[in-house]
């Protein structure tokens, strides 16, 4: 198998060779076609730019060339606009010109020592967790909590240790006990946190809540700080929200009549890992913000149709996108404007000649909010999953989608057997604890995809999109024994639990309401 | 469509030294039976004698686009159900759909990676029977 890799691995470094001596002549060629350009701005002249620029774009890219192949990016969106206003092309002259230099000198340079992208590393190690504590009375708990859930703990009491499995290999995250940390820890924490690409997410425990304890955690880049005794259940609610939160990208949709300034933002935010939406005309925003549902919106200001400021309006008239942050962009440099802007429910106001990493800072930071601020606002207290009323939402939109790509999407409602009488028997605290459990194991186990949520009493609701209902119900029934099989323990006496469930699926079922009847019935029918 | 397994691809890709990384990673690693078009003609050329279980278009090509081909390969007879994936190196959100309303299975984006791209055809492969 090794063999089989090393030689593949061989071939592939073998053609990014061969590739990267093909570079300058490549760009040599997009240089001419631009002196003819400059000359004459035929359609075909322009076509022919264009197209070489996106073969280039996408060839670097693949080929791992990935500073090369953001130039090119932007070099590509220069050259899309210009086939739609041939008449830019002298005003763009010493913009592209930037640009074909900048590529020339990344085709001859020596650091360019980009490796075709490697992804195996980071999913290898998705589910491990490092943890560094010398007390190991509450850890039984925890690891036995989190296997159920999938992530792999390794528990190391002494520091040095620790340091050396470190730098042998990346976990998904670390939880350590503050108290432990020495000077060479410490330094290895700053040293990796400055670089985004070694950065990892860290979790601290303390026995203390003092402030110079606290201030010490935020310093070495802690996420969250927890005083035992505390919850492992919150314990782990925390690492899978950390978790989720690095592997989903922020969804930013660009308002802009310009398509060109648009395509041009965009590709400045998906080369900052996010994902873009982009509408040219207002009247499209409704369909954009149920189909794309945008964690940030970018509006320009300066729109024909209706202007920037009422449309932020008009999205603010939406209950579900009332917090949604807004950010104008526009070349206004008015402040009487801004703060005008602002009144009407923007949350910041950045000009076009904005550098982007300035942009780039801003809406990430504003969306991180935004996450947290609506994590808190649609889940539930007791299991942290989401709540009745953003469930109820998401199914509409979810059913939206299945409809328009004609996708099947199937629902499940889940009810925990003899709730009441584990209430009776061993206490309300033993049935939320169940509950619990439940719930963060049907979320655990579950595709990334699927959404779960507390649906109503002792109900949890299980959206799975593009999810047949064959398919559907093996998967359930598969949770289902698993549930069986986990041993609860209240007062040293050992109990199990069950619970029922009812599927129900699109085509079958063509409205929400409709869907979650079916389910409820045969639900109740298991009984 | 009797065959359950993927096994024959026709691909097309205008950057031939894309199509030479595409052959590492369908032919050596995928094990895929794989022709290879420099263009959307080029296809509708050799689509009947290959009868392929899978069409792998590359969206912008000189000429005939990826859409384009995917319509004109449609109208032959006998291709009218031909799943097409499409590869891009746009990952607009609203050109998946706009795609896949237009009849892709499933879109890919570019740049991909090599030792991943068999498995994620096969993974798209499966879905797509599994609606059938």
């Amino acid at each position: 198998m090794t063999n089989i890799n090393n030689d593949l691995e061989n071939q592939l470094t073998k053609l990014r060779e061969d590739y990267k001596h093909k570079l300058p002549d490549k760009i040599a060629e997009i240089n001419k076609i631009w002196i003819k350009l400059k000359k004459q701005s035929d359609s075909e002249t322009l076509g022919l730019f264009r197209r070489q620029v996106h073969s280039l774009h996408g060839t670097a890219d693949t080929f791992g060339f990935t500073e090369l192949g953001k130039t090119a990016a932007r070099l590509e969106a220069i050259a899309k606009s210009l086939i739609d206003n041939p008449e830019f092309v002298t005003k763009s002259i010493s913009q592209v010109e930037d640009l074909l230099n900048e590529l020339k000198t990344l085709a001859a340079g020596e650091e360019n020592q980009a490796k075709i992208i490697k992804k195996e590393a980071a999913a290898e190690n998705a589910m491990l967790i490092y943890l560094l504590e010398d007390d190991n009375s509450w850890e039984n708990n925890l690891t036995s909590q989190m296997t159920t859930f999938g992530y792999e703990i390794e528990r190391f009491s002494e520091i040095e240790l620790f340091i050396e499995q470190l730098n042998k290999k990346y976990p998904a995250i670390l939880i350590i006990n503050i108290h432990l940390v020495n000077e060479q820890l410490h330094t290895m924490l700053i040293a990796k946190n400055e670089k985004s690409d070694t950065k990892i997410p860290i979790v601290f425990i303390s026995t203390s809540g003092e402030f110079s304890l606290r201030l010490k955690a935020v310093r070495l880049g802690g996420e969250a700080y927890f005083i035992k005794p505390f919850l492992t259940d919150d314990l782990v609610n925390k690492i899978d929200y950390l978790l989720k939160s690095e592997v989903e990208p922020p969804r930013i949709l660009i308002v802009d009549d310009e398509m060109d300034v648009a395509t041009y933002n965009a590709a400045i935010l998906q080369n900052a890992k996010m994902k873009t939406y982009i509408i040219t005309k207002s009247n499209e925003i409704d369909r954009a913000l149920h189909e794309f549902n945008p964690d940030l919106i970018l509006i320009d200001i300066v729109m024909p149709d209706c202007n920037g400021l009422e449309l932020a309006a008009i999205i603010r008239q939406q209950s579900i996108f009332q917090s949604t942050p807004i950010i104008y962009l526009s070349s206004e440099d008015d402040q009487q404007k801004q703060l005008d802007a602002m009144k009407l429910g923007a949350d910041d106001f950045l000009t076009k000649s904005t550098q982007s990493t300035y942009l780039i800072m801003t809406i990430r930071n504003r969306v991180e909010r935004y996450k947290k601020l609506r994590s808190l606002m649609v889940t539930d207290n007791l299991t942290g999953l989401y709540n009745h009323s953003f469930m109820q939402n998401q199914l509409e939109i979810e059913l939206k989608e299945a409809m328009q790509l004609h996708n099947p999407l199937s629902i499940a409602l889940i009810d925990l057997d003899k709730l009441k009488s584990i209430n009776d028997t061993y206490g309300h605290q033993a049935g939320d604890h169940v509950f619990r459990s439940l719930g963060l194991m049907l979320h655990k186990r579950l595709h990334a995809t699927d959404i779960v949520g507390r649906y109503s009493g002792e109900k949890f609701l299980i959206i799975l999109p593009n999810t047949s209902l064959e398919l559907a119900k093996s998967t359930l029934e598969e949770l289902r024994k698993h549930f069986l099989t986990l041993n609860y323990s209240w007062n040293q006496q050992m109990f199990n639990a069950s619970f029922r469930v009812g599927i129900a699926s699109f085509p079958d079922f063509h409205t929400t309401d409709e869907l979650i009847e079916a389910a409820e019935e045969l639900m109740s029918k298991s009984r | 469509m009797a065959n359950q397994v993927l096994n024959q691809i026709l691909y097309a890709e205008d950057e031939s030294d894309i199509r030479e990384i595409a052959k590492i990673a369908l032919e050596d690693i995928g094990g895929f039976k794989v022709q290879y078009c420099a263009n959307g003609k080029e296809v509708l050329e050799r689509i009947k004698n290959f009868k392929p279980d899978l069409l792998l278009l590359d969206v912008m090509m000189p000429g005939m686009d990826g859409p384009l081909t995917m319509l004109e390969v449609h109208k032959l007879p006998g291709f009218e159900t031909l799943p097409v994936v499409f590869m891009t190196a746009k990952i607009q959100t609203n050109e998946i759909f706009q795609y896949k309303s237009m009849g892709a299975i499933e879109v890919i984006s570019k740049p991909f990676d090599p030792r991943i791209l068999a498995d994620t055809l096969r993974g798209i492969w499966e879905k797509y029977k599994a609606t059938l």
